[in-house]
C-alpha cells in the first residue's frame, strides 16, 4: 500500500463518512485493499453514529423555564449606560447649582 | 415540519410581540423553548448553563424583535442568537466541564428499544458527551452547528463571522479530534 495514498484518502474520510464527499475512483478502490485505512474509516462510521444517535436524544426545558422568562420580561428595563450617565449628569448639575445659590448667599450675607 | 397553521399562527405572534404584546412573545417561548434549551445544552454540555443561555436568548430576542426584518424564519433567527448567547456566556463563566450523567436531566426512557440496542445508545451517547467536552469551544460549536443540528456550512460562517472556508477547514479538524476522543471515551 502506498503510504501517500493513504494520507490522502485519510484526509479525505470525515468529509466522506461525515459529509458525504465522494472519494475518487482510485482512492476508493485504495479503501477497499487498505485495512488500516479501513479501520479509520470505521472510526468515522462510529462517529457519525453517535451524532446521530446524540441528535435524536430529546431534550425537554426545565418546566420552570417560561414562568422565569416571562417574570423577567414583566421587570421594568434597568437604566442601560447611557440612561445611567444622564442620570449622574443631571445629580451633578443639581448639586453645583445648590452649592452655588448657598455660596452666593453666605457672600451676600 | 411545522404545518401551515401553525406557521401562520406563529407570523401572527411574531407581529404581535414585535408592536410590544408580551403575551404573544410568551406564547413564542412556550413554542421554542425545548428546542432552544436543546440546541444550549448541546452548545455548552451543562444543564444549568443552558437553562441560562436559553434564558438570556429569549431576552435578548425579545428586546431585538423590533429589529427582526421576517428575513429569515424566527426560529432560525431565535438559534442564532443562542449561538451568540452561548459563546458570550461560556466565554464568560469558568464552568467548562460538567458531569455527563448529569448534563441531560429529561431524557426519553426508550422502551422502544431493545436492551442491548438502547444499552449501545446509552454508551455511545455518553461517549460522545465526554469527546464534545474535551473540544476546544469553536470545535464543538461547528460539530453541533454542522451534525447535529444540520446547518449549512454558509450559516455556521454568517454566524460565527468566519469564512465558509475557515468553517469547512475547522470542521475538519474538529471531526479529526473527535474521533480520536471518542475512540479514547469507548
Amino acid at each position: 500500500m502506498s503510504r501517500l495514498r493513504c494520507r490522502k484518502v485519510r484526509v479525505m474520510l470525515p468529509g466522506n463518512v461525515l459529509g458525504g464527499v465522494r472519494l475518487s475512483s482510485r482512492d476508493a478502490r485504495h479503501l477497499e485493499q487498505c485495512l488500516s485505512c479501513q479501520a479509520e474509516a470505521a472510526g468515522y462510521r462510529t462517529l457519525r453514529k453517535a451524532l446521530t444517535e446524540y441528535g435524536d436524544e430529546q431534550v425537554a426545558a426545565p418546566p420552570w423555564f417560561v414562568t422565569r422568562v416571562m417574570s423577567i420580561l414583566d421587570r421594568p428595563i434597568p437604566a442601560t449606560g447611557g440612561r445611567a450617565l444622564i442620570r449622574v449628569v443631571t445629580a451633578v448639575v443639581v448639586a453645583g447649582v445648590a452649592v452655588a445659590v448657598w455660596g452666593r448667599r453666605r457672600l451676600v450675607s | 415540519m411545522t404545518s401551515p397553521g401553525v406557521e401562520g399562527n406563529e407570523i401572527a405572534l411574531v407581529d404581535a410581540a414585535r408592536s410590544g404584546d408580551v403575551a404573544a412573545f410568551g406564547q413564542l417561548v412556550e413554542l421554542h423553548q425545548h428546542e432552544v434549551f436543546g440546541l444550549a445544552i448541546r452548545l455548552v454540555g451543562d444543564r444549568e448553563m443552558a437553562a441560562d443561555v436559553a434564558q438570556e436568548a429569549m431576552i435578548r430576542a425579545w428586546r431585538a424583535l423590533p429589529k427582526f426584518r421576517g428575513d429569515a424564519a424566527f426560529s432560525t433567527w431565535l438559534h442564532r442568537i443562542t449561538v451568540n448567547t452561548a459563546w458570550t456566556l461560556r466565554s464568560r463563566s469558568k464552568r467548562n466541564s460538567a458531569d455527563p450523567l448529569d448534563s441531560l436531566g429529561d431524557v426519553p426512557d426508550g422502551d422502544w428499544l431493545t436492551p442491548e440496542r438502547a444499552g449501545e445508545t446509552v454508551m455511545l451517547r455518553e461517549a460522545l458527551r465526554k469527546a464534545l467536552n474535551r473540544l476546544p469551544e469553536v470545535h464543538r460549536t461547528l460539530v453541533v452547528l454542522k451534525d447535529v443540528e444540520g446547518w449549512t456550512h454558509g450559516e455556521i460562517a454568517e454566524t460565527l463571522g468566519i469564512s465558509v472556508t475557515a468553517a469547512k477547514v475547522r470542521l475538519h479538524r474538529a471531526h479529526v479530534k473527535l474521533r480520536d476522543y471518542l475512540k479514547e471515551e469507548l
